[in-house]
């Protein structure tokens, strides 16, 4: 080795060695801020440089990214709905490559359509209002694009631009990402709690011990470790993601891992700011009991120190996500606790699941868990009766929760309608013969009875056990969902179900012996 | 410290306390480790009280079995199951007969299901061939029905799954002081068990000679189930058959189970079920009322609670405890509340959000003179009520009651305390039209979070205020109009006033419109809908409804009544629907909707034509009979509609004509 080198080396370490011995608590106190705080940044600001779908500059332009549910966008463009003129007329528009492109799409990820949608669609926002009211007839807007849509004579092209993406973002809703929504709040969220609060903390602590303690150096050697550490902590997924996408090799499953690591740099930051808590409380002099005694005491050694962070660390590292998968879903949905749930519960192969779910009903009021319940449930039955499900059949007719489109949501009967009715199907194959069992068991909980007819929810339902003849086919139609059998109320009425190649009615129930209204 | 502890014959006692206070750190120590104990045995015991009340909640939420063994006359066994609902009430009985091959204990996850609908159900095993033995047995489980306390023994259903029908046929003819409330049978279909009842009934021997002059002592009437179209039982036989029952004095009816054939012969428990179904709607509802025999109720009143019970399904243990943890008028006016809550509430109401919503209404009643003086039907069903509109639901009585008590506590009528409401209200929200709102925001939205998000559109605010009204005891309900002019309408709310001794309308949503506002005569009204206090009227207007409403135009708007008559070929018809329809710039728009009685009359109370005359046509598919008539104020005007005619509408070319007279006062325009 360089003797310079190691003489540094050694000198370093021995002004450590003094300063640890001088100002041991001072030391590691702003030891630890200074990894909160980095952590903090990193948490706050490092991601969203890095990741795709949370970048948090970003213009209103459409990058390829923004198309996460490329088969369910294609098939709305390729067969547009009678009824769906804003589809008919982004159809029209489109550039020749792109149709072609979608003529020969056969479903999956297709990197070569998604930009030409892209730009496409960029070409599109930016060259006028893009709103007509028979476009927009069923689209439920936002309040934000309201807000804009209301003043449309005054806004810039810019503004423009980007009332048409917040359009086509509430239009299409489980398609096109929200991200300048989605990701606003949880970062003021994260720029409160993992940037503000350590700055503050960090500022406070070293303008008090200043003089007594110089940590600069080390800080400065913290600082470029943990940048190196960051960039190399995102650049190793994001190349592994990339090299998933272009089918090198299928890595999904030590993606889905390194994603739950990043869990633990929030974790680090908590651990840091507790154990700061106690270190503030002998700063300030409020240790006149027994412990400050105990602890001038004792000598702090290292092993003692990483005995208990490690303690204190896996503690929390243990109690956050448990308090994340426990207490999460037992909250009321609302934008923040969905982009939590979103960030955290669930995997990236059911974000699109997530959104396609979020984007269709009514859930303010209900438990985040129902909506976990709801995609969890669906996607484990996802080929049970069928093997191969067009994702727009499962989204619309197997995901979908909202069967009764009433003014007062009953979203929650997955669970309850899967739990009664699966274990009688383990070993069913068949959708038919499958929806025969379903509707004897169902007929056998739920009675017809034409006094009934008040227009309640599935959930009202199974709780009255008795139901008229519209509400026994829309719970019908729930339990058929409920065990992965795509399905949907006709015109009449009726529940219908894809049998994989075709819709057909549904075995019929036994019937009432109480007279029809 | 060195005095306390001088003793009194002045020894120095320092030494002694060193000592003490050496010992008081064990002391501490051992203190601690006791409350680390205590707080270890605390927390273990509270979990095993979850855990085993978990577990016995669960162990009583699950219908009672027992085994039935009766003695009978002759010293000989009766076996079978009972299965009786936990809630301690008058059930009515249903007796089933598992059929020729079954056996008593085949159905018993079924039986299950079936006490949830309300019953207590008895799967006998009864002798099949030996018709003496088996009224016998019949006979001793009646004794035993009589004696218990969950059933209604006078009010039972038998039905038998198939072989047991002349048995039981046979019994009613030999024992007619045993009769059932209904006997329903279900036929499998085969000829041997009409020829088995022939046998049992005697129809087919001289010995039955004295029937033809006497009718047969069966007087319950006798329903037999067969499967749907085609039917494997040859019709003519059936049919013959049934004659003779009918000839014989038995009211009997044929009722067909529209299924496939196999469905029917295989699937017993669904066809059990479909049967007890019938029993459901031609039996007494369980009697819950009767556990509570101090409550006061009217028989009407304790009917509605039985059907809000029965209603109720899976969540009528929640309600029956709400009743069973209340006293006197509370319980009272809990039992009224859950005799018109509505199904979603039935379903999902949690005992301690009912609890809630009557100890705050009666709190109130207790404090405030507008509440207390308010008519006590009133009171129970427009204060005591936890709903508006179709809002999700939500515990705001005791949030708001604390909110408020210091705004009211100088108001001393009706109007004082509305006002104040009005103002405190309308600090924090601000009206907004509805276009620029989501449906969360507006009627969708709970009153906590219209109050949260600080504006709404007029039926947001009204579930507000009235939600603001009710916490503090004011008798208050939603009201909503229909405009004679346009297709749209207003809401806004009614105060019962102890002053008028009438409801008062307010205008809640208006800044400028306090209690006292003249303001309901600014827009030509057709109709105003208030809930009448009755299950179903939450969604009412939602679903065209309009009969679940009281109509209180007549009451605030210069209005007159119109009789409609539909006839057919000159014959009165009844049960039809008649609509009055206003026409808005677009479209037809129904203000009202009325049924017909038995003399073929519809009648209506409109507002006063302003503008147009109002259509009326009979509510059917297709072409009907219709017509223009002017409504005018004071006045009663017949209508005569024909079923037979065809007139085709076209509004472009089928204009109203021109008013004789113009409403009472001039339409302004509408200011939202």
């Amino acid at each position: 080795m360089n003797p310079r080198l190691r003489q540094s080396i050694v000198v370093a370490l021995a002004r450590l060695n003094s300063m640890r011995a001088g100002h041991p608590r001072l030391f590691s106190t702003s030891v630890l801020l200074t990894v909160a705080l980095l952590m903090g940044l990193h948490f706050t600001f490092g991601e969203r440089m890095f990741h795709p779908e949370m970048r948090l500059w970003d213009s209103s332009r459409f990058s390829k990214a923004d198309l996460f549910d490329l088969e369910f966008f294609a098939n709305k463009l390729e067969e547009p709905d009678a009824l769906d003129r804003l589809s008919q007329y982004l159809r029209t528009n489109l550039s020749d490559t792109t149709t072609n492109a979608l003529a020969i799409y056969r479903g999956g990820l297709d990197s070569h359509l998604q930009q030409a949608l892209a730009e496409d669609l960029n070409h599109l926002i930016q060259r006028g209002s893009i709103y007509d009211s028979n476009f927009f007839a069923h689209v439920r807007l936002a309040t934000e694009t309201k807000d804009l849509l209301g003043q449309t004579a005054k806004l810039s092209a810019a503004q423009l631009t980007r009332l048409n993406r917040m359009l086509l973002q509430d239009a299409y809703p489980c398609c096109i990402s929200k991200h300048l929504f989605w990701s606003e709040r949880s970062f003021w969220m994260d720029l409160l709690l993992h940037s503000i609060l350590p700055i503050a903390l960090w500022c406070i602590w070293n303008s008090i011990s200043f003089g007594r303690l110089d940590s600069l150096p080390l800080i400065a050697k913290l600082v470029l470790v943990i940048c190196i550490g960051d960039i190399v902590f995102y650049l190793i997924p994001i190349n592994l993601a990339k090299a998933e996408e272009a089918q090198l090799f299928h890595i999904k499953m030590p993606l889905e891992y390194w994603n739950w690591w990043t869990l633990w740099t929030s974790t680090v930051v908590v651990t840091g700011n507790v154990v700061m808590l106690r270190r503030w409380w002998l700063l300030l002099g409020f240790s006149g009991f027994s412990w400050a005694g105990r602890l001038a005491t004792t000598p702090i050694t290292w092993t003692r120190v990483l005995f208990g962070a490690a303690i204190v660390g896996s503690g929390l590292a243990g109690a956050w996500p448990v308090g994340i998968h426990i207490v999460l879903p037992r909250m009321a949905i609302s934008p923040t606790t969905l982009s939590v749930a979103e960030r955290y519960l669930i995997t990236p192969r059911l974000k699109s699941d997530f959104r396609y779910i979020t984007s269709t009903a009514q859930w303010s009021g209900t438990r985040v868990g129902v909506l976990i319940d709801h995609i969890e449930l669906a996607d484990q039955q996802r080929q049970n009766y069928y093997k191969t499900l067009n994702d727009f059949i499962f989204k619309e007719y197997v995901l979908s929760a909202d069967i009764d489109q009433l003014a007062l949501a009953e979203l929650n009967w997955r669970r309850t309608l899967c739990e009664e009715f699966y274990p009688f199907l383990c070993k069913e194959r068949d959708a038919v013969a499958a929806a025969h069992i379903v509707v004897r068991r169902l007929r056998e909980r739920v009675g017809i009875d034409p006094e009934y007819s008040s227009r309640v929810g599935i959930e009202t339902i199974w709780a009255q056990q008795m139901t008229d003849e519209a509400g026994f086919e829309r719970i019908y139609v729930a339990a058929l969902r409920s065990v992965g059998i795509a399905a949907r109320l006709t015109e009449n009425a009726q529940a219908e179900l894809w049998t994989g190649n075709a819709w057909m009615i549904a075995p019929r129930p036994l019937g009432s012996l109480l007279p029809t209204k | 410290m060195k005095l306390l502890f001088r003793g009194a014959k002045g020894r120095n006692l320092e030494g002694q306390f060193i000592m003490l206070a050496r010992q008081d750190v064990g002391l501490t120590h051992i203190g601690m480790s006791w409350l680390a104990r205590i707080i270890c045995f605390a927390l273990v015991s509270s979990i095993v009280t979850v855990f085993v009340g978990c577990v016995l909640h669960h162990a009583k939420a699950e219908p009672k079995h027992i085994l039935l063994s009766l003695r009978m006359a002759d010293g000989g066994d009766v076996g079978g199951i009972v299965v009786v609902p936990t809630l301690r009430a008058k059930y009515p009985v249903v007796i089933c007969s598992p059929g020729r091959d079954g056996n008593a204990h085949d159905f018993q996850s079924e039986l299950d299901q079936l006490a949830n609908l309300g019953f207590a159900v008895v799967s006998i095993e009864h002798a099949q061939s030996n018709q003496a033995l088996f009224d016998q047995q019949f006979i001793a489980l009646a004794r035993y029905l009589e004696g218990q306390p969950w059933a209604q023994s006078n009010a039972a259903a038998w039905v038998d799954l198939g072989g047991g029908s002349p048995n039981m046929l046979g019994l009613l003819l030999r024992h007619p002081e045993i009769q059932p409330q209904l006997l329903v049978t279900v036929s499998e279909s085969r000829r041997w068990e009409l020829d088995a009842v022939y046998s049992a009934l005697r129809l087919d021997s001289e010995a039955s000679a004295q029937w033809k002059t006497n009718p047969m002592p069966i007087h319950c009437p006798v329903a037999l189930v067969q499967d749907g179209p085609p039917s494997k039982l040859p019709a003519q036989a059936m049919e013959a058959f049934l004659g003779l029952l009918r000839a014989r004095g038995i009211s009997v009816v044929r009722e067909t189970l529209a299924c496939e054939a196999s469905e029917f012969d295989d699937n017993r428990p669904g066809v059990l079920r479909a049967a007890v179904e019938y029993c459901r709607a031609h039996l007494p509802l369980a009697d819950y009322a009767s556990a509570f025999p101090e409550c006061g109720v009217n028989p009407t009143q304790r009917e509605q609670f039985n059907v809000g019970m029965q209603r109720a399904g899976l969540n009528r243990r929640e309600l029956w405890h709400a009743v069973a943890s209340t006293r006197g008028v509370e319980q009272h006016t809990m039992m009224v509340v859950i005799g018109y809550l509505e199904d979603y509430d039935l379903a999902h109401i949690q005992a301690a959000h009912l609890k809630e919503v009557i100890h705050v209404a009666w709190r109130a009643r207790r404090q405030y003179s507008w509440c207390r003086e308010a008519p006590l039907d009133i009171f129970e069903k427009f204060t005591a009520n936890p709903r508006v509109f179709e809002e999700p639901s939500e515990r705001f009585q005791d949030f708001f009651r604390q909110r408020l008590r210091r705004e009211i506590k100088y108001c001393h009528t009706t109007e004082e305390a509305c006002n104040a409401i009005w103002r405190w209200m309308h600090r924090r929200v601000e009206w907004r039209r509805p276009v620029d709102l989501s449906a969360e925001q507006g009627a969708g939205a709970t009153p906590r979070q219209v109050l949260d998000q600080g504006f709404s559109e007029c039926s947001g605010m009204v579930i507000l205020y009235t939600a603001l009204c009710r916490s503090i005891g004011l008798p208050t309900r939603p009201a909503s109009t229909i405009w004679q002019l346009t297709s749209l309408g207003h809401h806004w709310t009614e105060v019962w006033s102890v002053e008028e001794k009438q409801w008062h309308a307010n205008d809640c949503s208006a800044e400028d419109r306090p209690y006292g506002a003249d303001w309901l005569l600014r827009v030509p009204k057709a109709v105003i809908h208030a809930p009448a206090g009755i299950r179903g009227t939450w969604n009412g207007i939602a679903e065209g409804r309009f009969d679940a409403f009281t109509n209180t135009v007549g009451l605030f708007y210069p209005s007159g009544q119109v009789t409609v008559r539909v006839l057919e070929h000159g014959a009165p018809v009844r049960n039809r629907f008649v609509l009055a329809e206003n026409l808005a710039p677009d479209r037809l728009v129904t203000a009202a909707r009325a049924k017909t009685d038995v003399g073929g009359e519809a009648h209506f109370t409109l507002g006063a034509s302003a503008r147009q005359p109002y259509r009326f046509s009979i509510d059917q598919s297709g072409d009907t009979d219709w017509q223009w008539l002017e409504v005018k104020s004071n006045n009663l005007v017949d209508l005569v509609l024909n079923l037979g005619c065809k007139r085709p509408f076209d509004k472009k070319t089928d204009l109203p004509p021109a008013l004789t007279i113009l409403g009472s006062r001039p339409a302004k325009e509408a200011n939202k």
